[in-house]
């Protein structure tokens, strides 16, 4: 086991008296893929923006065994953490450019942000948009510039938030194999994903959350065949019924 | 009414609502990107305007005690914001910022005041207090408020507001004060007589507009405040603090501010509260245009102006009513666009 | 009614006692006395500020105009028109409603900060109108006005008017209390849990802001009309900008939420500005306008440090107690239900687009008397907006909605609820810090028909019983009767997802439309909730559900439409469904 990049220690997050997320333990190690499962309501959303400092959250964070936990969001960017949020949060009445650029902010100073040529290349459908507004963009488009925009940043950790969320089948295999080769670059990677079998299939290592707690941790390749992974989406009674080879496998 | 006054007015209502649009953009600017409707816009302008007769008048300006306490109180703030990341280096930058940039310009004052330096650098001096003060308002101020609603940030908005007009009293006095124009020139055009002063008001809030423009389209700076009015979290994840989009806007308000002031002061007695009815016009003209466009705040600023003249010739007593009652169409009209039912979240 | 001994109702009697013990106190200075009728005058009016802004949630900077066209008023009749003080009372009431009524209706749609900033613009106008109108003494103002007269007895200030002052106080404060206790207190109470939810119970919360307007204007024309006749003579000064904006800082610094704050925060201002200004010249050795400088910054210090005021820190926050339970009033007499298998929704071709985005697409499906459908699919399938196309929160781009075979297309949330339809909300949406039963009531605020005016006066008492006992017997069929006084902020997500069912039930729904009701409950939370909804089934009503636990669903529904990518994907018996390659697909992922 190498030296873990974040190490999450028994956070926890409570809205009013309503506890989201209840003493989640997860490591991040440097170069791997981590994605986090679960059902509605699991918590995973509320774990990565706690995991952001867009959440207060109790317990301990820590990113390259600096303590993060009292940080704001803004000083954990600037250490390389990145967060592509559900709702993809773009700068909607600006251009795809200028969001772009705007990714690179952390670096206005000292320069070394992400390149935009290079940005173009990766996702050549953001060039030909260059000059639109970000809110006219598709469903599709807007999450290849959440990408992007997060990559001018050059994080050192980026975390998504269900990048699949109301894309159609063709084009979350794209952002998949995106996510995935940015894996393949040396950038760590925490994945929440509704999607399970996309995210298993690319992903290292998984937990399942299950009312805001870790219920079954493993590598993704014993998480794809394990029947209690299927139980968090469909319920025990469809596992129960629904032909288990056919329901849990991943191919 | 015949021609000429119409045109006489006319020229009178252009060149107070180009204040009126200086003012209504700055509030703009900082509603959209910290929600604060900012009452205290007007004690800026009377901050400019007095700042600049006392120094007129060889004498140092209450505003650079006021400045320094101020500078203080945000380096309070700004260290107990900081805590958890503070660090030499930090430290030494907010000192710079807070206390040695305040006793800067408090020197400047100093030794530059008596010597009547000249209106030009009297000026100078005069942005240089009142510019400050925005950023530093918003750290002691509104930067704790800033999870609060928009109605309690108003209310704040209130109690600043009223600080600072008492404030100004303390400072200046309950006496007015008027300023040399910043030009004795005047060209006839046709039957009406242009004053260099105003020229030198509609120039420089174009001047003002033009500057406003390319530093949100060319700058990445001006870049993350708009950024910052339109997706406030999707800011934050690029790392743009809240806090720094919220100091500039405050910094670039006041800047304004005092330049309105600096402009008003030769046309008009400004008094210690002469800022409030000035700003809230400004006011009139930003809600005219919804409290989100630059062009409708800017051009129902000169319609305002306008109208404030017209009226101010038709029937001068009821000026104010006339002009504040200028919003009753406009509410009325949105009103009636608005949606009935809409949660706030 | 019986009465409680609260700490804030021991407050309030010692208070009394002390202002009333006060003028025939040996050594009071007569200068106090005057202080404090200048405190009552400002409390009657922040009093209408708390049910404004802290009840209702909306913030006025204009009041002190409703106290100047109130006094303007009376001051014109009693001198011009020779009228009695007491006879002018009615007029400059009803002026000052109708002022409030006019505005309100401009601008009480709006909303956020529009109106606050309007309030503003009216008040200055206000000032300059009076200052430079020759029949109302431009900026001097008028004078010679009458006392006001007890028996023939001439009230002329000292402690006479300071009893006076107080009893009106008192009757205000009475009535406030009465009033935000009623359907119609509830009404406006339930402003802060969300327009929609109101809205969906059937409150016309439109019509409910302008009564909260109306009453703080009459309240202020009351102090405004005392004020008149108290100090017999008016100029416009107490009625400008810089007064409304005080009287917003009283009820701001005392604690607008409640009414005991609003008393608290007049009384503390209007000395303690009294005090400044003898102190703070001395301290700063000059003139000057120091207390605004002190107010200012106490203000925003305030809103930093204590944002509810300083009442709550003084006395500890009760909620409003309810009426007791066990009343010997009848609950309401249960609605007649649909005859089984009636269908009661019927959605057809549904279409919901946002801009280009096409969030819901051509789907239909019914609901009939005596079933339970469960609306599934994973997240963003468009079930939320569906679930709010039918119940009229959101407009639908094409298709139709029919309930009980009445086409209610386009309707509004209120008379699609009129129609017998209740729902809760995805979102829990109950007003936190009212007491739980209150909420339940909310429910029923379709089968209550009494008024602004029969509620303060205290006339509705035998609606409101009849109201609480069905609330109360909504609140035992869900299990819940043990947290029936706690604020319903204080209960557990679960719970309050279980009240909110309950607030639905009160409604007398024949259908009841659930927005994931499972969601954070526990898993005997859950068998309680499903064996209530097989209970409401076999009582005839028909349930729309939405739900993302499949299974809660596959247990419960009769039937499930399943949703994906705002399309239907198929629709059936559970059995069926949960076989279905397709739907495992849209749960799991893909396989491809």
């Amino acid at each position: 086991m190498t030296v873990p990049m974040l190490e999450a220690e028994a956070v926890s997050v409570a809205y009013g008296k309503v506890e989201a997320v209840r003493g989640v333990s997860l490591t991040v190690a440097p170069g791997r893929l981590v994605t986090v499962l679960g059902a509605n309501g699991a918590g995973k959303t509320t774990l990565l923006n706690a995991l952001m400092g867009v959440l207060p959250a109790r317990g301990r964070i820590r990113f390259e065994g600096a303590d993060l936990t009292r940080l704001p969001v803004e000083a954990r960017v600037a250490r390389g953490l990145s967060l592509i949020p559900e709702r993809r949060e773009l700068f909607s009445t600006m251009s795809v450019e200028d969001n772009l650029k705007l990714g690179a902010f952390r670096f206005r100073s000292q320069g070394g942000g992400g390149d935009l040529g290079e940005m173009y290349r990766l996702f050549p459908r953001l060039a030909e948009r260059r000059r639109q507004q970000a809110g006219t963009l598709s469903g599709g488009e807007r999450q290849m510039l959440a990408m992007a925009r997060a990559l001018m940043g050059r994080p050192r950790l980026l975390m998504l938030d269900e990048p699949s969320l109301g894309l159609a089948p063709l084009i979350v295999a794209e952002v998949m194999r995106t996510v995935a080769r940015l894996r393949d670059e040396g950038v760590a990677i925490l994945l929440v994903e509704q999607n399970a079998r996309a995210a298993l299939r690319i992903a290292d290592h998984g937990y399942v959350l299950d009312g805001g707690r870790v219920v079954i941790e493993g590598d993704s390749r014993t998480l794809q065949g394990d029947a209690r992974v299927i139980e968090t989406y469909l319920g025990t009674l469809a596992a129960d019924d629904a032909p288990p080879n056919r329901a849990a496998s991943g191919r | 009414m015949d021609a000429t006054i119409l045109l006489l007015l006319l020229q009178d209502g252009v060149v107070n609502g180009a204040i009126y649009a200086l003012i209504a953009l700055s509030l703009v600017l900082v509603f959209t990107v910290t929600r604060v409707i900012l009452i205290p816009q007007g004690e800026f302008v009377a901050y400019g305007a007095l700042t600049l007769a006392s120094l007129e008048a060889g004498t140092l300006p209450g505003t650079v005690p006021l400045l320094l306490g101020l500078g203080g109180l945000a380096f309070l703030a700004d260290c107990a914001e900081g805590r958890h990341t503070l660090d030499g280096r930090t430290l030494l930058r907010l000192a710079l910022r807070d206390l040695a940039l305040p006793a800067l310009v408090a020197a400047a004052a100093w030794i530059l005041g008596p010597m009547k330096p000249g209106l030009l650098i009297e000026i100078l001096v005069t942005l240089a207090i009142v510019t400050p003060m925005g950023g530093f308002l918003h750290a002691v101020a509104f930067r704790p408020l800033a999870h609060a609603s928009v109605l309690v940030l108003l209310i704040a908005s209130v109690g600043v507001h009223l600080a600072l007009t008492g404030l100004g009293l303390v400072f200046f006095g309950a006496e007015g004060s008027r300023t040399p124009p910043l030009s004795e020139a005047s060209f006839p055009a046709g039957p009406l007589l242009i004053s260099g002063q105003s020229l030198w008001m509609i120039g420089l809030t174009l001047a003002i507009i033009v500057g406003l423009w390319l530093f949100f389209s060319r700058t990445l700076l001006g870049k993350a405040l708009i950024a910052t009015a339109v997706n406030r979290l999707g800011a934050r994840l690029m790392g743009i603090a809240p806090s720094l989009a919220g100091r500039l806007s405050f910094s670039v308000a006041a800047f304004i501010g005092a330049l309105s002031g600096v402009l008003i002061a030769p046309l008009t007695t400004v008094y210690y509260d002469t800022g409030f009815l000035i700003g809230l016009k400004g006011f009139v003209a930003a809600i005219i245009g919804g409290l989100a466009s630059y062009p409708a705040a800017a051009a129902a600023a000169i319609l305002v102006g306008i109208i404030e003249s017209v009226a101010s010739f038709e029937a001068s007593a009821f000026k104010e009513v006339i002009v504040f009652m200028a919003i009753i169409p406009v509410l009325l009209w949105r009103s009636l666009r608005s949606a009935p039912i809409e949660d706030e979240e | 009614m019986p009465t409680r001994l609260t700490p804030t109702g021991i407050l309030a009697g010692l208070t009394a006692l002390l202002i009333v013990a006060l003028p025939f106190l040996p050594g009071v200075p007569p200068f106090w006395l005057t202080l404090l009728t200048y405190a009552g005058l400002s409390a009657i009016v922040v009093t209408g500020l708390v049910v404004l802004t802290g009840v209702a949630g909306i913030t006025s900077f204009g009041q002190a105009m409703f106290v100047g066209i109130s006094a303007y008023a009376t001051a014109l009749l009693t001198t011009e028109g020779g009228l009695s003080p007491w006879l002018s009372l009615p007029v400059a009431l009803l002026l000052s409603a109708a002022a409030a009524w006019v505005i309100g209706a401009i601008t009480l749609r709006l909303s956020g900060h529009y109106l606050p900033l309007g309030t503003i613009a009216w008040n200055i106008s206000f000032f300059y109108i009076l200052g430079n109108t020759d029949a109302l003494g431009r900026y001097d103002g008028l004078t010679g006005l009458p006392p006001i007269a007890i028996l023939g007895h001439p009230i002329l200030g000292g402690g006479e008017a300071l009893l006076l002052t107080w009893g009106f106080l008192g009757v205000s404060l009475w009535l406030t209390h009465r009033l935000l206790r009623s359907r119609t207190g509830r009404a406006i109470r339930a402003l802060k849990g969300g327009v929609v939810a109101a809205e969906s119970f059937g409150v016309d919360t439109a019509r409910v802001k302008i009564v909260a307007f109306v009453y703080a204007g009459l309240l202020a024309a009351l102090s405004g009309w005392l004020y008149a006749h108290i100090q017999r003579a008016i100029n416009p000064t107490p009625f400008g900008i810089n007064a409304g904006i005080e009287y917003l800082l009283m009820a701001v610094i005392g604690g607008a939420g409640s009414i005991g704050g609003g008393v608290f925060g007049a009384v503390l201002v209007t000395v303690l500005k009294d005090q400044l200004q003898n102190v703070l010249p001395l301290v700063f050795g000059a003139q000057g306008n120091f207390e605004a400088i002190v107010f200012g910054v106490l203000l925003v210090l305030m809103l930093q440090r204590a944002p509810d005021g300083l009442w709550p820190l003084i006395v500890r926050r009760t909620v409003s107690a309810p009426p007791d339970r066990g009343s010997a009033a009848q609950p309401l007499a249960p609605r007649p239900a649909a005859a089984p298998g009636t269908v009661l929704l019927e959605a057809a071709h549904l279409r919901k687009t946002f801009g280009g985005l096409v969030a819901v697409n051509d789907i239909g499906f019914r609901v009939a008397a005596g079933e339970v459908v469960a609306l599934i699919g994973p997240n963003g399938a468009g079930k939320s907006t569906t679930f709010n196309l039918v119940t009229g929160v959101a407009r639908l781009t094409a298709g139709a909605v029919r309930l009980q075979g009445r086409d209610v297309t386009g309707l509004p949330a209120r008379r699609i609820a009129r129609l017998g339809c209740a729902r809760t909300f995805q979102h829990v949406k109950l007003v936190a810090g009212m007491s739980v039963i209150e909420n339940v009531a909310l429910g029923a605020h379709l089968r209550g028909s009494a008024g602004p005016v029969r509620g303060a006066l205290g006339l509705d008492a035998a609606e409101e019983a009849a109201l609480f006992a069905e609330a109360d017997r909504q609140l035992a069929r869900v299990g819940l009767s043990a947290c029936r006084d706690l604020p319903a902020g204080s209960l557990a997500l679960g719970q309050q997802r279980i009240v909110e069912i309950a607030r639905a039930l009160c409604l007398g729904p024949q259908l009841l439309l659930l927005d994931e009701p499972a969601a954070g409950l526990r898993h005997q939370e859950k068998q309680a909730l499903g064996d209530l909804l097989r209970r409401l089934r076999q009582e005839g009503l028909g349930i729309l559900l939405v739900e993302h636990d499949m299974d809660f669903v596959m247990g419960l529904a009769d039937r499930l439409v399943v949703m994906n990518f705002g399309a239907k994907l198929c629709e059936g018996a559970p059995a069926s469904v949960r076989r279905d390659p397709a739907v495992v697909e849209a749960y799991l992922g893909s396989a491809a």
